[in-house]
């Protein structure tokens, strides 16, 4: 990556970041397929379903799929842009489980930015939500810490 | 609650599936090697998500299905995962806090074949009866 490539992603996240507002929030709904969490299952070597059935023989979703993705909801998603500046990097999480979640169900989202701020060249993106099913059960929260990109501003 | 068999478990310490992390063939910008050294990082780093999916699954061996409706975890992500490392997810039993609740509580976090921490937190469950699944060596 040349230093011109590095200020493109450098030059996209601080324009992006610059939009980002404390209390803006986002909605989400989501459908977790079997073909999906097979799909996590195999990514991350967990054995599915193994202790991921319901005393009725319902197939479970893995917690560490129940959760909105900060970057994905409030960061820079233009395909355009410089892949450096896309996504990034988790570097905290704190989640609750509250209720199974399902293969199958619908799963709501309501997510909230809870804080933004550069540290040591990264920007850092905060992001509060909350999961709840059809009926508006709560069945997940959580706080999740990201960067915006992975290029360091120098 | 059986808070006696609770305090009993204090300072056990429990070791997850030992793993071989390997690179999801899809990963892409950060877990792209060649992106990822070209920002100057070390290397293609895995994604933390695999950090917590394995974390997850010791908890949820060793706490059972409780996990699913009282699992709470929090975790910071301090060093890569590369390539190849091995992964190792531990947790240490502190006690049951708030006294008296029914939930115990860990510390965890997950090491490379160096015996470097990778990510280190707390987490804790409500323990029906006091009973936990096993894993605890």
């Amino acid at each position: 990556m040349n230093k011109s490539q590095l200020k493109e992603a450098i030059d996209a996240i601080e324009v992006h970041f610059a939009t980002l507002r404390v209390g803006q929030s986002a909605r989400q709904e989501h459908v977790y397929t079997g073909e999906e969490v097979r799909g996590y299952a195999s990514r991350y070597d967990i054995p599915y379903p193994g202790s991921y059935v319901s005393a009725q023989g319902e197939l479970l979703v893995p917690p560490g799929m129940v959760f909105m993705r900060p970057a994905a909801t409030f960061g820079i998603t233009d395909a355009n842009a410089p892949p450096q500046a896309r996504l990034g990097i988790y570097t905290q999480t704190h989640r609750w489980y509250l209720k199974p979640v399902y293969v199958g169900h619908k799963v709501l989202f309501d997510g909230e930015i809870i804080d933004t701020y550069e540290r040591r060249g990264f920007f850092y993106l905060a992001v509060k939500w909350e999961a709840k099913d059809e009926d508006g059960e709560v069945l997940a929260r959580g706080e999740e810490w990201h960067t915006l990109g992975f290029v360091r501003k120098t | 609650m059986a808070d006696g068999s609770l305090k009993s478990r204090e300072g056990h310490e429990i070791t997850g599936t030992v793993k071989t992390a390997r690179m999801p063939p899809d990963a892409g910008a950060v877990h792209d090697d060649r992106l990822a050294r070209s920002a100057g990082l070390r290397g293609g780093y895995i994604v933390n998500e695999y950090h917590f999916a394995q974390i997850t699954e010791m908890l949820l061996h060793y706490f059972g299905p409780v996990w699913f409706t009282h699992g709470e975890i929090e975790v910071k992500y301090i060093a890569p995962l590369l390539d190849k490392d091995t992964f190792i997810p531990r947790a240490r039993v502190i006690g049951e806090d708030p006294p008296g609740s029914g939930r115990l509580n860990l510390d965890i976090w997950c090491e490379n074949q160096h015996g470097q921490k990778l990510g280190v937190g707390r987490a804790s469950c409500l323990v029906p009866g006091g009973e936990v699944q096993g894993l605890e060596k």
